[in-house]
């Protein structure tokens, strides 16, 4: 990899989990909000392989960005800081040290969501369709 | 127009139109009149967001949708308007070209070419919607009173874009392009990015039945 | 911090002083879009507002004190706690802490002269002061709404509550939702654009890093507030029906969008807390923050994380497990950033060395409610706990001792750390510390007692109760309690207001280490006469840096003396981008919220014409707003 990663792939990094986490929630609810919402016999959605289906896909996502920032992050942890910051201006990339700093704030964020997205997937395989809470 | 050091400009004092035009190229970050209406547009396409899946939520719970009664929109009319409305963006996004490289009269002329579409679109929606209310009403199902809100709040926003446009069209060709009516073109070319992005959406939940 | 400057330096602060100060008098009030005026009408705007929700929630205690009281009849008491909700949460402490503490604190703090649009800010002050009234208009005519704070339907629509009770309610919260998104709009491109040159984003303050949270969740939650009262109104006044089951409507609609703003409102409420905290501990234990990066990305996680948690507040509605369990996973994990921020503090205290005057001894009640609160929470978190004490007076326990003890407490800390530096007077300290126990031991007797009488079973939103369920002793301690809380409040506002006219004039007697401190108490209408340098998070801790301010106001260097102006820079790295030039006195935002207080009048009024024409008034003004080519 190149000193200077690609931008898309730092914010992958920092971002992807989260987004992974906001899609599911989205898609997710407008599932089981359309399958046990509505009256009987509107819709036939296989609600549970969706929820699963989108829990994994959450996670592969997750586990992917996480595993950018750790690679991110041992690219970027030897690095003169001062050097890198006096070349700042329009057009000029992002120093390695702001990078080293979202690849770290990107493991934080995505360790959260990925628990949320595991949190909710343990449950999907287990609850009974539409019984209520 | 630049400070004592000469090294970053005054933006205020940039009152022609060559010089705002200068200052925007200067400039390494986009202007607080850009970031406001950025900003802005954030909190409506939010309060879209909010109503589009207000109308989901409905749907989601309906027996059917639309109710018994109520005949499935019709794809053409709205669609190719809409179209229209779109085929404007382009305009748009030559006048604030053409704005920023210090072009007054020829930023105008593309406004207001966008402009004379835009009034045609909402001419033709209001009629549109006539034609809807002879067939149901907002008072007369939670389907009606969804599929107006969500109408007239788009073209509420359509409107407020026309008034937009009048204002700085006027304020543009009778003071000239200043620094901040050339800030003041880009965020009413966003401003109608963001409206005309809106209403493809809007037209695509209104139709979602008939699709 | 008291300056000795030469006659050179005088002459060049004496022209900055030409330039910046606004004219006298009421009309210079009126006309005023100078961000410390405005922060200061927004305080004791605030303030009386607190108070008027403060005598609501004594008038609740004294009804509960015994049973079968008899100081309000139950029409009444539905009005009392709903306005007393509504008060505390929309007119006292989201403007308290973004209009009053926001406005007044984050230019200085950022090392700008003004906030990004001058002339907006006043107006969010005068339409929350509009809305603000609106509001109160309706308890005069004794018809104050009175379906609770969150209004649910049916019992809010027309055929459940026929008069204009809830109209009220459905204006006042569009009315002041404008004043909020207007003030969050400026927060942002203050915070982004007008931050001095070398403060990075990574050097910003962490009260910034909080209020720039906050404007950001303001912008993104209001909307589902403004749709949800929008098609209240539909219904209640045109006969929509997207409540309505009988008509293909949902009466779950409503709590769901109330919700999705409701639950990032508390974040709103509490994160400005944070950021108040975040400022006074540094001051107080003569050390850095811990965990400083962490503190900031905490602080933007659980503005975030907030949006995903709002049916935790409708565990017994119906929906189902798999639904649920969404929002049961999402309300667990943002317990994780709340903790850090926890950590950072104590560790911050604890290692550092601690004085413990009276702005610390807030915010360590503040610790210590937002611990208990936040393991309240974590209970409710549990759908079947939260199924048994939902609507009880465990939920009232938690939610006060999360608002009132964690947002709150910062908000009177911070009242009395930038006291002196707001008046150039200093408080009395020993009073300070009384106020502060009187205050700590009200809330607590208050609140405590209400988790046990909660689970004991006695519901939320009762006017009044039998005397053999056993909850009446706890009841009389609780209403004791608050007699005690109200006695510290008063006591805190008597030091201050006593101290603004009597106190000893002279520097604070401690310093912050963010540049607010760095100017004169009070600080003068220009704010900096040379634009700070900045190369670090702490800048009243880099002494050479305002040791070189000085010697740029000798030499008449960075002075920015030519116009009404102040410095823009980029957003990441705060390089020096243009020279803004801002605009001064204007009476436009007072006569704009003048029309807009129109339309929303004669809308609850029913008289739609008369409200289009303030409405086309409006539109009017803000033509005269811009008829001179100033920035907003």
């Amino acid at each position: 990899m190149t000193r200077h990663p690609s931008t898309v792939l730092v914010w992958f990094g920092v971002l992807g989990g989260a987004v992974a986490w906001a899609a599911q929630f989205v898609a997710g609810l407008a599932f089981t909000f359309a399958q046990c919402n509505a009256p009987p016999g509107r819709w036939d959605l296989p609600v549970q392989r969706w929820q699963s289906g989108l829990a994994i896909a959450g996670i592969v996502v997750g586990l992917a960005s996480i595993a950018v920032c750790v690679r991110l992050y041992r690219q970027t942890r030897d690095v003169d800081h001062a050097a890198e910051t006096e070349r700042l201006g329009k057009g000029t990339p992002p120093p390695v040290g702001r990078i080293n700093f979202l690849a770290t704030t990107g493991l934080l964020v995505n360790v959260l969501a990925l628990s949320i997205m595991i949190m909710t997937a343990i449950g999907a395989p287990f609850l009974r369709l539409c019984q209520q809470a | 127009m630049t400070d004592a050091a000469g090294q970053v400009p005054r933006s205020a004092h940039a009152e022609r139109s060559r010089a705002a035009a200068a200052v925007d190229r200067s400039r390494a970050a986009q202007p607080s009149g850009w970031w406001g209406m950025a900003l802005f547009l954030c909190s409506e396409a939010t309060l879209f967001g909010t109503l589009i899946g207000s109308y989901f939520y409905l749907n989601f719970g309906s027996h059917r949708w639309p109710p018994a009664g109520i005949t499935p929109p019709e794809i053409p009319g709205p669609a190719i308007s809409t179209a229209v409305l779109v085929g404007t963006v382009p305009l748009m996004v030559l006048g604030a070209a053409a704005a920023r490289r210090g072009r007054r009269w020829s930023a105008v002329r593309w406004i207001v070419a966008a402009f004379v579409i835009q009034i045609a679109y909402l001419a033709t929606q209001v009629l549109l919607i006539r034609h809807d209310l002879l067939d149901f009403t907002p008072q007369g199902t939670a389907y009606g009173s969804i599929y107006f809100t969500l109408l007239f709040a788009d073209h509420a926003h359509v409107l407020l874009g026309l008034l937009l446009n009048g204002a700085v069209l006027y304020k543009v060709a009778r003071h000239g392009l200043t620094n901040y009516w050339l800030i003041g073109v880009r965020g009413l070319a966003l401003y109608w990015y963001v409206v005309v992005g809106i209403t493809v959406a809007v037209l695509f939940t209104v139709l979602s039945p008939s699709l | 911090m008291a300056t000795t400057v030469s006659p050179r330096a005088k002459q060049y602060t004496d022209e900055l002083d030409r330039l910046w100060t606004e004219r006298p008098g009421v009309l210079g009030w009126l006309t005023t879009t100078d961000h410390k005026r405005i922060g200061i009408m927004y305080f004791f705007t605030t303030l009386a507002f607190f108070g008027a929700g403060g005598v609501e929630a004594l008038l609740i205690r004294s009804q509960l004190i015994g049973p079968n009281g008899h100081v309000l009849s139950p029409q009444a008491y539905d009005e009392v706690f709903t306005m007393h909700g509504i008060t505390m949460i929309f007119l006292f402490v989201i403007p308290m802490t973004t209009g009053a503490f926001g406005n007044y604190l984050i230019p200085l703090m950022i090392g700008a002269r003004d906030m990004a649009f001058p002339r907006l800010n006043a107006l969010s002050f005068w339409i929350f002061l509009g809305s603000g009234l609106f509001m109160y208009a309706a308890l005069l005519q004794g018809h104050a709404p009175n379906a609770g704070w969150f209004d649910y339907v049916p019992l809010a629509s027309k055929q459940f509550d026929p008069g204009n009770n809830i109209d009220y309610y459905g204006y006042g919260l569009i009315f002041n939702g404008i004043s909020s998104t207007i003030a969050s709009i400026n927060f942002i491109v203050t915070i982004f654009k007008l931050r001095a040159p070398g403060m990075s984003l990574n050097r910003m303050p962490l009260f910034c890093f909080a209020f720039l949270a906050v404007a950001f969740a303001l912008l993104f939650a209001l909307p589902s507030l403004s749709v949800a009262a929008l098609f209240l109104e539909l219904d209640r006044q045109l006969g929509f029906h997207f409540y309505d089951a009988a008509f293909g409507g949902a009466p779950l609609l409503w709590q769901n969008l109330f919700w999705i703003f409701g639950h990032p409102e508390v974040y709103i409420i509490i994160l400005p807390a944070f950021g108040i905290a975040t400022s006074i501990i540094p001051a107080f234990v003569h050390r850095r923050m811990v965990f400083f990066p962490l503190v900031a990305l905490a602080e933007i996680l659980v503005a975030f994380l907030g949006f995903g948690v709002w049916v935790h507040h409708m565990f017994t509605v119906g929906f189902s497990t798999l639904t649920t369990v969404y929002f049961a996973a999402a309300s667990l994990i943002i317990v994780i950033p709340s903790a850090i921020q926890l950590f950072a503090w104590i560790a911050t205290i604890v290692t550092g060395t601690p004085d413990f005057q009276t702005p610390l001894l807030f915010i360590i009640g503040f610790i210590v409610y937002f611990i208990i609160g936040g393991l309240s929470g974590i209970t409710v978190a549990a759908i079947p706990f939260d199924q048994q004490v939902h609507d009880s007076y465990y939920i009232i326990a938690h939610f006060h001792f999360v608002i009132f003890g964690a947002a709150v407490f910062p908000i009177l800390g911070g009242m009395y750390f930038w006291f002196p530096k707001v008046t150039g007077r200093v408080y009395h300290e020993l009073t300070g510390k009384v106020s502060f126990w009187l205050t700590f031991a009200g809330t607590f007797i208050t609140f405590f007692p209400m988790h046990i009488v909660g689970i004991l079973g006695m519901p939320r939103r009762n006017y009044t109760y039998p005397p053999d369920m056993g909850w009446t002793l706890l009841n009389f301690i609780e209403s004791i309690g608050s007699y005690l809380l109200a006695a510290g409040l008063i006591l805190i506002v008597a030091n201050l207001a006593i101290s603004y006219f009597r106190g000893p004039r002279t520097d604070p007697p401690f310093e912050g280490d963010t540049l607010e401190w760095a100017t004169s108490s009070p600080p003068p209408p220009y704010n900096f006469a040379v634009i700070p340098t900045v190369r670090s998070p702490y800048p009243m801790w880099d002494k050479e840096d305002r040791e070189r301010d000085n010697q740029r106001l000798e030499r008449g260097e960075g002075l920015l003396n030519l116009e009404h102006a102040t410095p823009a820079t980029t957003v990441q790295d705060a390089q020096l981008d243009e020279i803004l030039s801002m605009p001064s006195h204007s009476p436009w935002p007072p006569l704009t919220a003048l029309a807009l207080t129109g339309v929303f009048a004669m809308l609850v009024m029913q008289h739609y014409w008369i409200a289009f024409g303030f409405l086309v008034v409006g539109g009017l003004t803000l033509l005269g707003w811009h008829q001179n080519e100033e920035q907003a």
